[in-house]
């Protein structure tokens, strides 16, 4: 059986996508192991948020190579859909796969053998073209979850790159995102119960934009009834909105969370800071 | 125009959550040194935050990236000043966050318990959690609560700048 270890760096967003893509590989018989207990495959979740999301990468490649210089190492997300070329061409990395590539680790995965070049092989499409949705959550930590309700974000704010690292916003269906918190109720049932889930995504407040046919996308459902409808949900015991734009927030959002069952009274907002901001 | 409308509105969403939920934690997302931020700009933004009852800052310090609109705005910050800015808004915070625990002594509230054993030599022997509106929360460590939710007392604030508990009915917080 062959071991495979994970290193996330940057958000909840990439741990939760980190967390599911972990268990995809253990349901296909790789096992999971830590970082340092000589994996056979490391994967490297990237982040091109974090200041010197570059040097980091290095590092941990580097790292990799001391903890075992025959393993295959796999760079992945947000820094590796910017930079793939750059990427490729750091000692020891065997493969790059970019926002839409990782999702398809499974698939890759079985290929993965050391080229004798060295060569590194680029899996990598232009962020236009990425309009498919994933869903994923955490079970790293028993207390809480971090449940992916949204991708990609369509604000072109002056500062930022995620736009172009994770591509236009789109999401899950409330339907999917509410079956997917009874799983996680369900699990709970176990000695691993999770109390908590917190609701995760580049711009969550935008929840609804469902892709139609790869040609545009459509809103459908809204923040709103998800959370409603989350609300429902017996077994969690708590929700918490991690983080939403104050121009999405709405007196309906408020005032529901006000009296709802399960969201707690705490909200993110960013301002950030007077010039950096493009509102729509 | 823009900038006059983008405070007006937040300045309202937190007073609507604040109408309705009187004890919520609300956190803000922060850029300290974006390129064109003036010192005058950097004291508006400043002010505004001190006046606004919100209860922690999240203090990002600006970084170029490639492809970005931010790239072509002056004047651009210097790195000393983004760092000193960084800190005067990390200050804030402590005292927003201060103020915001302050308010919640007396009160009663759910703590959901965590697996972490408190970090630094002072909280050893000791666990944490959260209440609802994002209090963190002390307790001395009993394997009994991790994970359980838990109806506390909010008694007080150490110097670490945690809240001390005491189950209702039952003493936990020492």
């Amino acid at each position: 059986m062959k071991k495979v270890a994970f290193y996330t760096l940057g958000c909840k967003l990439n741990f939760s996508e980190t967390s599911t893509i972990g268990r995809m590989l253990e349901a296909q018989g790789y096992e999971r192991v830590e970082f340092n207990q000589r994996p056979d495959i490391f994967i490297i979740n990237t982040c091109s948020v974090t200041d010197n999301a570059d040097k980091k990468c290095r590092k941990i490649v580097r790292e990799a190579q001391k903890i075992n210089p025959d393993g295959y190492v796999a760079v992945l997300g947000c820094y590796a859909q910017l930079k793939p070329q750059e990427i490729a061409t750091i000692p020891g990395v065997d493969a790059v796969l970019g926002a839409a590539e990782k999702f398809r680790l499974h698939e890759l995965i079985d290929t993965f053998e050391k080229a004798p070049t060295g060569q590194a092989r680029v899996f990598n499409s232009n962020i236009e073209t990425v309009i498919d949705y994933h869903a994923s959550y955490s079970l790293n930590d028993r207390t809480r979850t971090f449940l992916k309700v949204q991708d990609g974000c369509d604000y072109p704010c002056s500062y930022c790159t995620i736009p172009l690292a994770r591509g236009k916003s789109r999401s899950d269906t409330v339907a999917n995102v509410v079956r997917a918190a009874h799983e996680i109720a369900w699990r709970g049932r176990s000695a691993a119960a999770v109390k908590e889930i917190v609701l995760t995504g580049v711009n969550i407040g935008d929840f609804g934009l469902v892709d139609e046919f790869g040609l545009a996308t459509r809103k459908c459902e809204s923040f709103l009834d998800l959370i409603q409808a989350l609300d429902e949900v017996e077994g969690i015991e708590r929700f918490r909105i991690s983080s939403i734009e104050p121009n999405l927030l709405t007196d309906e959002i408020i005032t529901f969370v006000a009296q709802s069952k399960r969201f707690v009274p705490h909200f993110h907002v960013p301002l950030q800071s007077e010039p950096t901001r493009c509102w729509p | 125009m823009r900038r006059r409308y983008k405070r007006e509105l937040y300045a309202e969403r937190v007073a609507k959550i604040k109408e309705l939920m009187p004890h919520a934690c609300i956190g803000v997302d922060v850029i300290v040194g974006h390129p064109g931020e003036t010192e005058a700009l950097f004291r508006e933004t400043y002010e505004f935050l001190n006046q606004m009852p919100v209860s922690y800052l999240h203090v990002f310090t600006y970084s170029e990236r490639p492809n970005t609109h931010a790239l072509t705005i002056r004047p651009v910050v210097s790195g000393s000043a983004r760092a000193e800015r960084s800190k005067i808004l990390h200050i804030l915070s402590d005292k927003k966050r201060r103020a915001f625990y302050e308010s919640q002594v007396g009160r009663e509230a759910t703590v959901l318990f965590e697996e972490d054993v408190a970090a630094g030599a002072t909280l050893a022997g000791m666990m944490q959690g959260f209440t609802e509106n994002y209090v963190r929360v002390i307790a001395k460590y009993d394997p009994l609560l991790i994970n359980e939710t838990m109806p506390v007392l909010l008694t007080g604030i150490t110097a670490e700048g945690l809240m001390e508990v005491e189950e209702v009915g039952v003493l936990v917080g020492h």
